[in-house]
């Protein structure tokens, strides 16, 4: 244990440069954190208490992608935005939680959510005004199964059979090896 | 001699030198699959990417079917090595690059690595061959540092040799290969192995030789990895300090090591530290750096490299090299057994909790963030972790490896390999049933189940060969299938073009170096000017000036703005380029000198004041007749603060041609007449290399001459040989006062971080050398 001390006295030497903003007084989930494409995923924004928020503090939320290069923001209804639209407008530090239906997700892939929280009217692509860090949640929309991307059941069928034989052939080869040279 | 009498000899010969033979045989490896290209009128380079784009659609061929993941190299990293390698052998270090960024530091950047020994082959080569010639030495340097490492560790020759092939040939290294990411990848078995020495011997070569890692960890131009591999060689000091040869006396020896290692590199470190804090990337990280990770699934490319596709069939959610961690079939399959016999030992144990660590990291497990949040951690990104697991999986399978030479019967071994096995293929299975279709979609011409099938073929191979060891073929089978199981993707993923399709000119390329030469820039696609030695005002380092990033607006590929949508700011990191289509949207386009704007045939002028000037096959050119030239006479200044130079550009609300804005002044120079009305006269720049530019002036009143070009600290001017003061004009820009006459003003780029620099690392390279003197040892 003694080894990781001047680890961690390195580590605290190096503070100044952290990232600089701190976690917002929000925090937020996906639930299901996967789902087919167009079915619903249910989304909760919840208020943290976070130091120095004080209970007049109120803020614009945004939902928005956090990987893509061209900005996207889920709008309250849950549809898609080419333009800052906020998720939830105004809301207090102390407001009782958020809970929406995002009714259908689209489009299939991995998505990464920021939650951006700003103050009221300011906006959300201007990082020099963030005023805290964006949180980051995953979810996992697979495509519906339709021509090119419907499953081969065949091909699946195959393929198992083949790692089964391969698994029991691996077995034996093994077992019986390791006792002829034993 | 007969065949069977001479392959009879080299066994011997081998048996008798297996380090040199397994080096030999890495070579070969190396020399193999470089080899070709060079002997046949061919480059290593992705120059199949500019066939997207004008000019070049009409001079290159669009075969093999390019790589977009390759695009840096295209656009940066090469570009970079042809510039570096004319202006080196011109006799000029360059220490600046005007051609990018209206000018940045070359030097500083910390990717360039002009002190790196690799990168000084494009000094003596032409590029076109130098990058080719420069993969091949990386991947040789890594292959041999690999095996000298494992070799200290303790494994013998057979191990170590198949587990260098592994960690060698692997997916994160071939795909980083042309990166010089991939030339910090030698540094750490070189640095680690070195520790080993320091550890056996008490003297100042073993010290120097570990200081030297680390100088050569710095230089290699990945200052992420060098750091990452930094924070690895403490954790193994503090690991090796517990054994024997360890103690404190070690541990002081490694702190004096490590010292004298950054001191010696601190020529290229402090220009870099002064870059880092003009630079826009630090602007971004230091405020937040999104945490990402891989998804857990993609863990299936250990067995499958090509599951997430490569090019323009991928389908994964991030680039090839990022997510695939295929270090051979035969790492893989022994995996169970290193990590057991890794275990029995302290230095195991650290290996194998590195690689649990960096996984952890790098698949986002709960509770890891943690970690990626902490100082300094915040300022990288998890992704670029892989290289390290690579390497951390090809020890544990050294050991695993070495531990199948044990004689004794072992009855958990058909247990472990059995049980790990049936383990991977299971999971993997399960993914592909579920990813085929999806995957499917994509067009990929490697589909899952045809990879699922031969992935499992091979780890059913390897596996038995592995479950019947200690035979006496088997070792030599595992290395057969080791290789067998990597070239396919070693020998494919970087692909080779004609030689002729590497920065091939074009008949718009040669009318804009006559048309725009040295007075103005040009806008055109890529950030490849510099290869053509065109000025450009967009660029692409990883750094970023942030004073013109913060007049041009936010870094980014711009692909968003080609498609009339705004670009996100969460997804950045600032390293992104400052595209083009930033720059050509941006108020301060005319302030720039952008004058010529070179877009595909047929194109129509992409905003209002253009005006075309060039039609072809090749392109179509635009000039703007609103933009200033390079080195330009102003009559009238303004002395503000940068929030107002800001508003006054962003808001289009300044003149340049009028009016210059100065930082760091209460008034303007008394001795510039304050009139409105413009000088009568001209400046000329009649001369520019990397680090200076000299123009000539005639006016018929005292003015500014403001010079469109990068202020950076660093940058002097003498007006007629004699110093004067150099203004932070524009907000990015620089200016100076000159009086009515005619003049030659110089330019000369000299930064004070270089001389420090350069002093400390002569200081430590004095200490160096009384390190290695033999009576110094002895007292």
């Amino acid at each position: 244990m003694k080894a990781l001390i001047p680890a961690a006295l390195l580590a605290l030497a190096a503070a100044p440069a952290s990232a600089a903003l701190p976690a917002p007084p929000f925090d937020f989930s996906l639930s299901p954190v996967s789902v087919t494409e167009g079915a619903p995923v249910t989304i909760r924004i919840a208020p943290v208490r976070a130091p120095g928020a004080g209970p007049s503090e109120v803020h614009d939320l945004y939902l928005a992608l956090a990987r893509t290069e061209e900005a996207s923001f889920l709008n309250e209804v849950g549809a898609w935005s080419p333009s800052p639209v906020p998720y939830a407008r105004a809301v207090g530090v102390d407001a009782p939680p958020i809970v929406r239906q995002w009714p259908q997700a689209w489009p299939p892939g991995e998505h990464a959510f920021a939650l951006i929280v700003v103050p009221v009217s300011a906006n959300p692509l201007a990082r020099s005004a963030w005023r805290y860090r964006p949180v980051i949640r995953w979810v996992d929309v697979e495509p519906r199964a339709t021509g090119d991307a419907s499953p081969d059941f065949a091909t699946v069928a195959m393929l198992a059979v083949a790692t089964l034989g391969a698994i029991a052939a691996v077995w034996l080869t093994v077992l019986k090896g390791r006792r002829g040279a034993g | 001699m007969s065949w069977s009498s001479a392959a009879r000899s080299l066994r011997d010969w081998a048996r008798r030198h297996p380090d040199f033979a397994a080096v030999l045989v890495l070579a070969a490896i190396a020399v193999g699959l470089f080899a070709p290209p060079l002997l046949s009128g061919r480059t290593v380079s992705p120059m199949n990417l500019l066939a997207q784009r004008a000019p070049w659609h009409t001079v290159i061929a669009p075969e093999p079917p390019p790589n977009p993941a390759l695009t840096d190299i295209a656009q940066v990293f090469h570009p970079w090595l042809l510039y570096a390698g004319e202006q080196i052998r011109a006799g000029v270090i360059p220490l600046w690059n005007p051609h990018e960024y209206t000018g940045a530091p070359f030097f500083g950047n910390g990717q360039s690595a002009l002190l790196f020994p690799v990168t000084m082959i494009a000094f003596v080569l032409p590029a076109v061959i130098a990058v080719t010639v420069i993969s091949l030495a990386k991947l040789l340097g890594i292959g041999v540092a690999t095996y000298w490492f494992l070799r200290t560790l303790g494994p013998r020759p057979g191990p170590a040799f198949i587990a260098a092939c592994g960690f060698m040939l692997s997916a994160p290294v071939i795909g980083w290969l042309q990166w010089t990411f991939a030339s910090t990848l030698m540094c750490l078995p070189l640095l680690l192995g070195a520790m080993e020495r320091l550890r056996e011997r008490r003297d100042g070569r073993a010290i120097v030789l570990v200081a030297i890692a680390v100088t050569l960890d710095v230089l290699a131009g990945y200052p992420q990895a060098a750091a990452q591999a930094l924070v690895v060689a403490t954790g193994w000091a503090l690991v090796r300090a517990a054994g024997p040869g360890g103690g404190r006396g070690f541990l002081a020896r490694y702190a004096a090591a490590v010292a004298l290692g950054l001191a010696l590199a601190a020529i290229q470190l402090v220009p870099f530290v002064e870059y880092v804090r003009e630079s826009f990337v630090f602007v971004y990280r230091r405020q937040w750096t999104p945490i990402f990770s891989s998804p857990l699934r993609s863990a299936t490319t250990f067995l499958m490299p090509y599951y997430y596709g490569v090019g323009r069939e991928a389908w994964g959610p991030w680039q090839f090299a990022v997510l695939t961690g295929y270090v051979g079939i035969v790492t893989l399959a022994v995996l169970p057994l290193g990590v057991r016999a890794a275990l029995r030992r302290g230095d195991g144990q650290f290996v194998v909790g590195l690689a649990a660590v960096a996984l952890a990291l790098h698949y986002g497990l709960p509770g890891l963030s943690l970690v990626a949040e902490m100082p300094g951690f915040s300022l990288g990104t998890n992704l670029r972790l892989m290289p390290l697991i690579a390497f951390a999986l090809c020890v544990v399978a050294a050991l695993g490896l070495e531990s199948l030479r044990d004689e004794k019967p072992d009855r958990a071994v058909p247990w472990l390999v059995g049980g790990w096995f049936t383990a991977v293929v299971a999971l993997a299975f399960v993914a592909v049933a579920q990813d085929h279709a999806r995957a499917a979609a994509q067009k990929m011409d490697f589909s899952l189940p045809a990879q699922f099938a031969i992935g499992l073929a091979a780890l059913t191979l390897a596996t038995i060969v592995v479950g019947l060891a200690p035979a006496r073929w088997s070792l030599s089978a595992l290395a057969v299938l080791q290789i067998v199981s990597l070239l396919p993707l070693a020998a494919t993923y970087n692909p080779s073009v004609d030689r002729r399709a590497f920065f091939p000119m074009t008949p718009a390329l040669e009318y804009l170096r006559r048309e725009a030469g040295h007075q103005s820039r040009v806008l055109m696609p890529g950030s490849v000017a510099i290869a053509y030695g065109l000025f450009e005002a967009q660029g692409y380092d990883g750094m970023s000036p942030r004073r013109l990033v913060e007049i041009t607006g936010v870094v980014g590929t711009g692909n968003a703005l080609a498609r009339g949508f705004l670009e996100n700011t969460v997804a950045l990191q600032g390293s992104e380029p400052l595209s083009g289509l930033r720059i050509l949207v941006s108020p301060a386009l005319d302030l720039l000198g952008v004058r010529y704007v070179l877009l595909g045939p047929g194109a129509a002028p992409p905003r209002p004041g253009l005006v075309q000037v060039y039609d072809a096959a090749d392109a179509r050119i635009f000039r703007n007749e609103g933009a200033v030239p390079r080195a330009m006479l102003v009559g009238h200044a303004r002395c503000v603060d940068d929030a107002a130079a800001l508003a006054a550009i962003r808001g289009r609300a300044l003149d340049p041609r009028r009016e210059v804005l100065l930082a760091g002044c209460a008034a303007p120079p008394a001795s510039v007449d304050g009139a409105d009305a413009s000088p009568a006269g001209s400046a000329a720049i009649t001369d520019e290399s990397a680090n200076r530019v000299i123009v000539q002036v005639s006016t018929d009143r005292p003015a500014y001459l403001v010079l469109s070009d990068t202020w950076f600290p660093g940058w002097t001017a003498k007006l007629d040989g004699r110093p004067t003061h150099l203004w932070r004009a524009n907000h990015a820009l620089r200016a100076i006062v000159v009086p009515s006459g005619a003049h030659e003003v110089v330019f000369d780029y000299a930064p004070r971080s270089l001389r420090m620099g350069t002093l400390i690392s002569s200081i430590a390279l004095g200490l160096a050398a009384l390190a290695m003197v033999p009576g110094w040892r002895r007292r």
